[in-house]
């Protein structure tokens, strides 16, 4: 096989930073996981030819990184945290709806193709325990954080995404709180999200909640994620 | 401001604003263009993001670069806590280059998240300190060691670093000062020890990411056998504010030994898990009751971990201990990478440690017998407590295995793998001896079929 266009093109772009190719080798290989959602022996082979690098040098490093596949895996690739926090947040209870919903184990495949699903160790996401990051094979990857998971908002997340595709992972709402310690009279509440937990204040303005999260994240939440604006003014109302 | 107290001067902005990062009350200064108009070095500082940088290539020579970081008593973030400019220092000055920078955002260690918000919301922050500490020890190339899970980070960084380039702050005369500066986004692929420094080395040089041997230590010896400095994402990101607010701004908070300022990132049994920028020496009390919002109502603190899986467990009792390094280490723990992990007590220690163990056995590299057999161990003696095999020779089973890793192993991975331990056998005895009680029970209740066998 012939190393893909995109990947060269990677590997010529950053070739002169470094004094040798095989430094190379770890981003190469990441960049054919991100493609094939696996590292292939003829991928391994490719790479190896292109580095200049003996194939079992290469495939004795891509046996050492856990994020470097050796088999096939799912159209989306779900690394779900499995250390201290969010074991403590339930994990296992994700991994086992998992397994049940669609009768495979962790590591195999979806009889849909759809998924494949790995305990990983912690993400740095410990703050949204539980947390999970899935992925999208394909010259077009994107990576996507889903995290403070019940098994209820699970279920209906991988529901919509064999159905709808990437886009269903956009953020949603999973709860709201008060915040501990507000700091001034504004009202302001603990913003629980798929992607995040945000402390935010709350205005009223024109009928409906606007909301200002204090890490800058959210954006214009009306034009660019409107379900989840519907969410937050179904949550604030109630 | 007085000594000690959370950095709270602007109401609520500054409580997650992280003066690392913005200094600034907008977070997610992602663009050239707005960190140059917005970004501020200290809170009270005017925006002006690069003006450091500018200043340093302009007029401050490599000695006083590194004495302006002594004096401001930076010290390294990842975890050991060893001062920066004293680091720097160590490179070998008639040494004929090249010489290297690398930045470690592996942030691998269980409950860490604060370099990641760094490299998302402030990514220039971390190109201009590279800038400076480069210059500081004569390299003209930082390489950023990103965990591959990162990969919003690792698209935003690079976005920077282009824009850097197309600006003229990068590449062969930065502020048109003759000082090539070259800065390249570097991933990793799943492994905790390659946020050890020597292992982060052999992974940026396209080998399994296994340790190496001290001495040569990095400094003589790093990257492709040159002198190379590692040092944390937040470190760097600290280092632009020393040129702007001078080092008194940083001796002037925090304690002695721990002056300035650190992110801690706060998980497990709080209201409001995050992370936040504190005075070294704030009480680890105020940073759980009053940024991290406290325990859940009608709960008891059980254990604090102050600075992320690697470090003992330290007991309520010890629950107003000052945040910084001495204190924390006086107090039978390390302040790590200030990841603290809050334990309530409806926790069970020995799930905790099973836990652990199994994360230390998964990334232990296997390259020393210690650490590789010994973890494997820990976490086979925990799986057969939890399912009902556990009798109290355990305890002593587990002290002399954690005896076996400790200080015997190759790198500090073993270290971080039996010290929790360790202190859970130690101070939470009771909770591994509810199992060898339950366990005995069991025994007595169904007869033993081993002695009716025999
Ligand atoms: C097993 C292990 C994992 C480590 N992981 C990290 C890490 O993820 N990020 C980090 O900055 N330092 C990590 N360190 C510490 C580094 O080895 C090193 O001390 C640090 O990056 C130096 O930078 P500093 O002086 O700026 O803190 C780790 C150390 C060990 C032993
Ligand atoms: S202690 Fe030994 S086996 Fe463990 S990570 Fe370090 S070198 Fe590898
Ligand atoms: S423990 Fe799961 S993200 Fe850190």
């Amino acid at each position: 096989m012939e190393l893909p266009e995109s990947i060269r093109g990677f590997i010529a772009e950053r070739i002169s930073r470094y004094p040798n190719k095989k430094a190379l080798l770890i981003p190469a290989l990441m960049e054919c996981q991100k493609l094939f959602g696996q590292v292939t022996p003829e991928a391994a082979q490719a790479v190896a030819s292109e580095l200049d690098l003996p194939f079992a040098e290469v495939q004795s490093v891509i046996s050492f990184y856990t994020m470097l596949n050796r088999r096939p895996t799912g159209e989306f690739l779900i690394a779900m945290c499995g250390t201290w926090n969010c074991e403590h947040g339930g994990t296992a209870a994700l991994i086992e709806h998992f397994t049940k919903k669609y009768g495979v184990e962790p590591g195999e495949v979806t009889k849909d193709g759809k998924f494949t699903l790995l305990r990983v160790e912690c993400l740095a996401d410990c703050h949204n325990a539980p947390s999970s990051q899935f992925y999208h094979r394909g010259e077009d990857f994107k990576a996507y954080w889903v995290n403070n998971l019940t098994v209820e908002l699970f279920d209906q997340v991988l529901d919509e995404v064999a159905a709808g595709g990437p886009a269903a992972l956009r953020e949603r709402l999973v709860r709201i709180e008060d915040k501990a310690n507000p700091p001034d009279d504004r009202r302001w509440i603990w913003l629980v999200t798929t992607n995040s937990q945000y402390p935010a204040w709350v205005e009223q303005a024109g009928g409906e909640y606007i909301v200002h999260d204090a890490y800058g994240r959210l954006g214009d939440l009306k034009q660019e994620n409107p379900q989840l604006f519907a969410e937050i003014q179904a949550a604030l109302k109630g | 401001m007085a000594k000690g107290n959370p950095i709270l001067q602007n109401g609520v902005i500054s409580e997650w604003i992280t003066p690392v990062t913005t200094l600034n009350n907008e977070l997610g200064i992602r663009s050239l263009a707005d960190y140059k108009a917005k970004a501020r070095y200290i809170p009270e500082g005017s925006p002006g993001g690069y003006r450091s940088a500018e200043k340093v290539y302009k007029d401050i020579d490599a000695e006083t670069i590194i004495e302006q970081v002594k004096a401001a008593g930076i010290r390294g973030k990842g975890g050991a806590g060893f001062p920066a400019g004293l680091k720097w220092s160590f490179v070998p000055k008639n040494h004929p280059g090249p010489k290297y920078l690398a930045i470690n955002a592996d942030e691998g260690e269980p409950g860490t998240f604060k370099d990641r918000f760094i490299l998302e919301d402030c990514p220039h922050r971390l190109i201009e300190g590279a800038m400076i500490a480069c210059k500081a020890f004569g390299a003209h190339d930082a390489f950023c060691y990103i965990r591959g899970e990162f990969y919003d980070a690792i698209a935003i960084l690079d976005r920077a670093v282009k824009e850097a380039y197309a600006a003229g702050i990068l590449g062969d005369k930065p502020f048109g000062v003759d000082y090539p500066m070259h800065f390249t986004v570097h991933t990793g692929a799943g492994a905790y020890i390659c946020g050890e420094e020597t292992s982060m080395l052999s992974s940026i040089m396209g080998e399994r990411g296994h340790p190496r041997m001290k001495p040569p230590f990095p400094a003589v010896e790093g990257l492709w056998r040159k002198p190379t400095i590692i040092n944390n994402v937040e470190t760097i990101a600290t280092v632009p504010a020393v040129f702007d607010a001078g080092p008194d701004w940083f001796t002037r908070r925090g304690t002695e030994k721990s002056p300035g300022i650190k992110l801690v990132s706060v998980s497990g049994c709080v209201r409001n898990p995050g992370w936040w920028e504190v005075e070294y020496g704030v009480p680890i009390s105020t940073i759980i009751d009053e940024l991290a919002g406290g325990l859940k109502p009608g709960r008891k603190l059980k254990a604090v971990i102050p600075g992320g899986s690697s470090c003992p467990l330290l007991q309520p009792a010890f629950a107003d201990t000052p945040f910084d390094y001495e204190s924390v280490m006086k107090a039978g723990s390390m302040l790590g990478s200030a990841a603290m992990i809050v334990l309530d007590d409806t926790v069970d220690i020995v799930k905790v440690m099973h836990n652990f163990s199994h994360f230390y056995a998964h990334e232990s590299c296997g390259k020393c017998t210690p650490c590789r057999e010994g973890t494997r161990w820990m976490l086979m003696i925990h799986e057969r407590i939890l399912a009902g095999g556990g009798s109290p020779a355990d305890l002593e089973l587990l002290k002399d295995i954690v005896n076996g890793i400790e200080a015997k192993s190759f790198c500090p991975l073993g270290d971080a793998a039996a010290w929790p331990v360790k202190s859970a056998v130690n101070r939470y005895a009771e909770d591994y001896e509810r199992y060898f009680k339950a366990a005995q029970a069991e025994i007595e209740s169904t007869g033993n079929p081993l002695a009716e066998a025999g």
